[in-house]
């Protein structure tokens, strides 16, 4: 009995946790994001949306070790993809392909 | 500290052996599109190129010289190895007595210009190369051809985002990101069967593949690009080696000559634009004569600026109007002038150019150049000639490859038609139509 109590509790909060994280969407449009900067919470997502019509690469960088970023892998035209950023932190969002795209996710 | 300090120094060290191994193992003299660049960041040509062929760079093409060339997609491309080979058909106003060039005709020749072999992409994270040999198809002899090898790394400079790198390369302004300088400037590629005016400034094309330099680099903030380098004649063994023949009777960079440059430039989107300045001082030993007997001076100062604007700046194959010029002035000192008075010498040199890429396939664009300059010297065939040139360059390319909808993402074509009219010609008015030339090329690139 304490068993399924237990299950039913969590899958109720499933849904609450996912209600609490937030999305903010970043368009990637003439070889530039739309944003320079943005500030999220721990546990929000960042969306990126490729508009243009060549591939994209996103790279997450913390701090300024560019030899440990993450790769978020080809993102093809018209493709988003989608950030999680589970701790605080001041991050680096760049393009792998392209470098003069820049900007920074501050997450509190 | 100190470890801390030999650390941070280490990877520079490496890259600077790294990338002098890298020139010792291999040897450019137009640039070209290189489509092991678009394999490797997995953009079509038109993405870097105006045209979606080489050498006119947009914006990101920049961006990715600037970052050492090697921005990737982040699979594996190694080795980014490519080729080019164009052929022609050149047409001048009047026979060339002789033969256009030893083994062609006095006019109407046909011919296989240019075939080379590039190594071009990343070497290692940050260390990359554009690397070029050449078999020379008029001159049938094969060579060294434009050479860069990048070091870069972006860090914080008062607080403001910047790009830093050491360059390695064998051709002053090869390692420019702008096509107002010379190595890159149009015409992209010109016929070699057709005459062509004897007076250039030295940074104009004389010091290709006959120095070795290192140079740094600073893009600031996206604003400001500074770039110093030191450049050394190499020796006659070498150049042999590096297949630049003849080498007995040519000239020779004595000493050090240093190179500069500064440029103020913006990316506003739609348009960008630079302006600048750059140049040279180098110590001549006049055609080969044995070290000692006196070297001529030469200090070329120049500016130019860029402007480009694109009409859809998501669109890859956008329209694109851009526009370029340079102005380069020439001090000369001649060590034993065949007259006294003509111990000092000058020479100026004057080129702007406007295109018009429509779609990234039909490119028509039209150049006006102007050389002018002191009596003599260097600068005439006779003691009492002028250097005087002028006239234009008009060019239709066409390029039916290259954008994201292509067929073929593995190379690439252009087709050229290009005009060069002379209203004047060595300082002669009368007669310099007889050197307008009809120049029709077709140009292939391909990645291996």
């Amino acid at each position: 009995m304490r068993v399924y109590l237990l299950i039913e509790l969590l899958a109720a909060l499933v849904p609450l946790a996912a209600a609490v994280a937030a999305t903010t969407t970043i368009v990637q449009a003439g070889q530039t994001f739309s944003e320079a900067e943005v500030a999220v919470k721990v546990g929000d997502h960042v969306k990126f949306q490729n508009q243009d019509d060549v591939n994209h690469n996103i790279l997450v960088q913390e701090g300024d070790d560019d030899d440990n970023a993450r790769d978020m892998g080809v993102q093809p035209p018209g493709d988003a993809v989608d950030v999680p950023f589970d701790k605080a932190g001041k991050f680096k969002i760049r393009c792998h392909i392209h470098p003069s795209m820049k900007m920074s996710v501050t997450v509190q | 500290m100190a470890a801390r300090i030999a650390f941070r120094h280490r990877p520079v060290r490496a890259a600077i052996l790294a990338m002098a191994a890298c020139l010792l193992l291999v040897g450019v003299r137009q640039a070209q599109a290189v489509p092991s660049f678009a394999e490797q960041t997995g953009q079509p040509c038109a993405a870097c190129h105006v045209g979606a062929f080489g050498p006119q760079l947009r914006p990101y093409g920049r961006a990715f010289k600037l970052h050492g060339y090697v921005a990737s997609d982040g699979k594996r491309h190694f080795p980014p190895l490519a080729a080019t080979v164009y052929g022609s058909f050149t047409h001048t106003g009047k026979d060339q007595p002789g033969g256009a060039a030893r083994w062609f005709s006095a006019n109407d020749n046909f011919a296989m210009d240019q075939a080379s072999f590039y190594y071009a992409g990343a070497i290692t994270r940050h260390l990359g190369a554009f690397i070029q040999t050449t078999y020379d198809g008029v001159g049938r002899q094969y060579q060294i051809d434009n050479t860069d090898i990048r070091y870069a790394r972006e860090r914080d400079i008062f607080g403001i985002d910047s790009v830093w790198g050491l360059t390695l390369n064998n051709n002053p302004t090869v390692s420019d990101l702008w096509n107002s300088t010379p190595i890159w400037g149009f015409p992209y590629n010109s016929s070699p069967l057709a005459p062509s005016p004897l007076a250039a400034t030295r940074i104009d094309g004389s010091f290709s593949q006959q120095v070795l330099g290192i140079g740094a680099y600073v893009m600031w903030n996206d604003w400001v690009y500074t770039e110093a380098a030191l450049y050394r004649g190499l020796g006659r063994d070498v150049r042999n080696a590096l297949g630049t023949v003849p080498v007995a009777g040519t000239d020779s960079v004595m000493g050090t000559a240093p190179y500069w440059r500064l440029a103020v430039q913006h990316d506003h989107g739609r348009s960008n634009w630079e302006i600048g300045t750059y140049g040279i001082d180098a110590a001549i030993l006049a055609g080969g004569a044995p070290a000692g007997t006196g070297t001529d001076h030469y200090t070329d100062v120049a500016a130019d600026a860029n402007y480009q604007f694109t009409f859809h700046p998501r669109v890859v194959a956008s329209d694109v109007i851009s526009a370029h010029a340079t102005i380069i002035t020439e001090d000369q000192h001649f060590a034993a002038p065949p007259v006294p008075s003509q111990s000092h010498g000058n020479l100026t040199t004057m080129r702007a150019d406007i295109s018009y890429s429509i779609a990234a396939t039909v490119t028509p664009s039209a150049q006006w150049f102007s050389t002018n300059g002191s009596t003599g010297g260097v600068n005439s065939a006779t003691l009492l000639g002028r250097p005087d040139s002028s006239g234009a360059v008009l060019e239709v390319a066409y390029s039916p490859f290259g954008k994201p909808d292509s067929l073929i993402a593995w190379g690439n074509l252009r087709l050229a038609a290009q005009y060069v009219l002379y209203t004047k010609f060595d300082g002669q008015t009368q007669g310099a139509a007889d050197n307008n030339t009809v120049y029709v090329s077709l140009w292939a690139a391909w990645h291996f």
